[in-house]
């Protein structure tokens, strides 16, 4: 058939119209660096990850503190006659 | 200038066709454990492969390619741990992109940000970007470009899969979500309607 188009042809006018395109240099170290610092964030352990341990430093120091109250006020009745 | 990355192992995947199973192995390994340095090196094998496919998915616009790719990457180093192996590591990125592009059609349906007219404008803003031969662009190639370009969405993504990156249909339909018998139809339409808008008899 006259202008009737193949697979191949199609495949090869499709090649031809799509060549390779390759990100900007700046795109591309942008974003490595991006995903290298989530990728570093995330292969943690997990209660090294800043969502863990933030409530779990802040758990510690309020523990710490109300032992310190509770250790002065235990200190004080001792010491009270 | 680009912050040196912290390289922990080298994997010796230079094409991934290529590996050795054992690097292949190592590699899935340390991408489920999302170990910078198998990020690093999912980023450097597939980052261009990547791009060029969603670049001709969304009519060769460099904005709208990179912010995909970008989502694409980010999405993929979420999901890393989930990554089953079931299928190639290529193939998992690709889905991932494709449902990125797909996202961004139907946003852009809601929002009307981005125009379609300029989304689908071809190479005016992305002609530096074609590393790889600036092809003289003869009138038929300018044709087949305006009628991939004015196809549906998953028309131009399978005949690109299909064509370009010449994946067998199995793959095509793990990319897609469908059955590899779904995918054949879907491009027996897709060629006809290329065909059609090629000006040009189909078969049959």
């Amino acid at each position: 058939m006259a202008g009737f188009i193949s697979e191949d042809e199609i495949r090869e006018l499709l090649k031809s119209a799509c060549p390779p395109a390759a990100p900007l240099p700046e795109f591309k170290n942008q974003l490595l660096q991006d995903l290298t610092r989530r990728a570093e964030g995330l292969s943690r352990p997990r209660w090294r990850q800043p969502k863990l341990l933030v409530p779990v430093a802040a758990a510690l120091i309020a523990v710490a503190i109300g032992y310190g109250i509770w250790l002065g006020q235990a200190v004080e009745a001792t010491l009270v006659p | 200038m680009a912050q040196p990355c912290k390289m922990t192992a080298v994997y010796n995947i230079p094409m991934v066709d290529s590996i050795s199973k054992t690097d292949y192995a190592q590699f899935v390994k340390d991408l489920r454990r999302r170990d910078p340095s198998a990020i690093t090196q999912l980023y450097n094998t597939y980052a261009d492969r990547i791009y060029s496919l969603v670049f001709h998915q969304v009519g060769r616009n460099h904005e709208v390619a990179q912010d995909i790719v970008q989502e694409t990457f980010i999405a993929a180093l979420k999901s890393a741990a989930k990554f089953r192996n079931k299928s190639k590591v290529y193939t998992w990125l690709c889905s991932i992109a494709n449902n990125k592009v797909s996202d961004f059609y139907r946003r852009q349906k809601r929002q009307d940000k981005y125009q379609i007219s300029k989304a689908l404008e071809p190479d005016q803003i992305a002609d530096e970007t074609l590393a790889v031969a600036t092809i003289e662009s003869t009138e038929r190639q300018e044709d087949a470009k305006q009628a991939l370009l004015s196809l549906p969405l998953h028309y131009r993504q399978v005949l690109i899969f299909k064509y370009i990156e010449e994946m067998p249909v199995l793959e095509i339909g793990k990319i897609m979500g469908r059955s590899p018998k779904s995918i054949e139809g879907l491009l027996t339409r897709a060629r006809k309607e290329l065909r059609a808008k090629l000006a040009i008899p189909s078969e049959g």
